[in-house]
């Protein structure tokens, strides 16, 4: 019987909006908001509960020294003040406090500045995005469109990013002519190694020549060339 | 200075301007006055490439507080203050930018410091006792008549006057004193020109002020992340139209 039931379909209710007529009760609780509601009034509740039975298990001879400096005012829990120093001491005191702390402050200011002034982060600026905005001003007659950045900068597209110093072409120029300039000296000492070599050899053959033809006898030691 | 030896210079795309690279990650100039600092900045100095044994010396230019240094780092074309320029530096306050200017033009430069207020213009006859180039002068820049006798051409005026009639300052002054083709720097603070307006607005108006005193704006850079609304426009002076072809 009950499979013929579940086989036929029922009528699905829908939950719906508050209607028009009942608007002045307010919203209409829906099932989840029933849901939200009941679970915090069972939590509440479950709370009070934990909080009668540590009530009722209280032990009355219960005992901490800090009791004797404190004491509840209409059952809510206080401290009772340390009244050793009286309020002008305690102005004092928190003034000088905060004559130490402005002190800190400006020191602490004078060495930022210090720092910032010779750390301008320039190789870290052309990474983040750029914060200022540039403007070029054009004739009347020329077209945005037309403008090469790197044309218009004098230098090479990949300095663009670089606003902190783009390097003008002849400038990098000069740079490329120095790097090659250096490895031709390079390359200068090693053929000058070279030859230094072979004038050694040149000078210790001559030297023998010229032991060979002083007085004495002659006799062959070694073969060397 | 200890760890001199540490440090790479490297020219900047200005000249007169290098980078230093190494402990320090700075701007910096060519120090005229070796063994001076003039606000206490640091100084650096290197091994002479051209001659054994010497020293260069470098002074940090702190783009925080110069707004010439800021327009630098900012990435403008041409400052056109360069080795061997004339400039009249209108609100020259103590002397610190100044010096700096002083070091990029050097000794075949000059340049003629305008500053109002007799407390800053102090320190500014201070530091020009030292830079023969620097032409120290306490007067009202709204008035170039009181220091006409001691300012001759130049080649660039520039103006951080923070007055809301900057414009017409440096319009006066250039009338007086820039070359024909010369060049100007101004760097406008918004909140001095106008405090209500948006700071592009301001800029725009102060450069169309510009433009109807012959001057022609070329670029205009803002100063993030070193200065906030404030703004750097180049330009030139009485130019020549182009002709058509």
């Amino acid at each position: 019987m009950s499979s013929f039931r579940n086989a036929v379909k029922r009528k699905t209710h829908k939950e719906r909006a508050q209607p028009a007529a009942r608007a002045k009760f307010g919203l209409l609780e829906k099932h989840k908001d029933y849901v939200q509601r009941a679970r915090d009034f069972h939590r509440k509740q479950g709370q009070l509960k934990i909080l009668r039975e540590k009530a009722a298990f209280r032990n009355p001879d219960e005992f901490y020294f800090k009791m004797q400096s404190s004491s509840t005012k209409r059952g809510v829990h206080q401290v009772n003040r340390d009244n050793s120093l009286d309020d002008d001491t305690i102005k004092l005191l928190k003034s000088q406090d905060m004559n130490y702390v402005k002190m800190k402050l400006q020191t602490e200011k004078r060495k930022l500045d210090k720092l910032e002034g010779d750390l301008h982060c320039l190789s870290a600026m052309a990474a983040i995005p750029k914060q200022n905005k540039h403007t070029i001003f054009l004739d009347s007659d020329e077209e945005p469109e037309d403008l090469d950045l790197a044309e218009y900068f004098d230098t090479v597209p990949e300095l663009l990013d670089q606003s902190h110093n783009r390097q003008r072409k002849d400038q990098l120029e000069e740079y490329n002519e120095m790097q090659k300039e250096k490895e031709r000296r390079y390359l200068e000492i090693t053929e000058r190694e070279k030859r230094k070599r072979k004038l050694e050899r040149a000078a210790k053959h001559l030297e023998t020549e010229r032991l060979l033809m002083g007085k004495g006898k002659k006799r062959k030691i070694k073969v060397n060339f | 200075m200890k760890g001199g030896s540490k440090v790479v210079i490297e020219p900047h795309r200005h000249a007169g301007i290098f980078i230093a690279k190494g402990k320090e990650d700075a701007l910096v100039t060519r120090n005229m006055v070796p063994g001076e600092s003039v606000y206490g900045e640091k100084r650096i100095s290197v091994d002479d490439p051209a001659e054994e044994g010497k020293k260069i010396e470098y002074r940090v230019w702190n783009p925080f507080r110069s707004k010439i240094a800021a327009a630098v780092l900012g990435g403008v074309d041409n400052i056109w203050v360069k080795p061997g320029a004339k400039v009249l530096y209108l609100g020259a306050a103590s002397g610190t930018s100044v010096s700096h200017v002083s070091d990029i033009v050097g000794p075949t430069g000059v340049v003629y410091a305008v500053e109002f207020s007799h407390r800053s213009g102090r320190d500014l006859i201070n530091m020009a006792k030292k830079r023969t180039n620097v032409v120290p002068i306490i007067e009202d820049a709204r008035m170039p008549l009181k220091y006409r006798m001691l300012v001759g051409m130049v080649d660039v005026v520039f103006a951080d006057v923070a007055q809301p009639d900057q414009a017409r300052i440096v319009a006066l002054n250039s009338s007086y004193f820039l070359k024909t083709g010369g060049h100007f720097i101004i760097s406008i603070k918004a909140s001095c020109v106008d405090s209500t307006a948006a700071p592009e607005a301001v800029f725009a108006s102060e450069v169309s002020k510009l433009k109807k005193d012959n001057f022609k704006p070329q670029e205009q850079v803002t100063l993030e992340p070193y200065e906030r609304d404030h703004a750097v426009v180049i330009g030139s002076y009485r130019v020549a139209k182009k002709k058509k072809e």
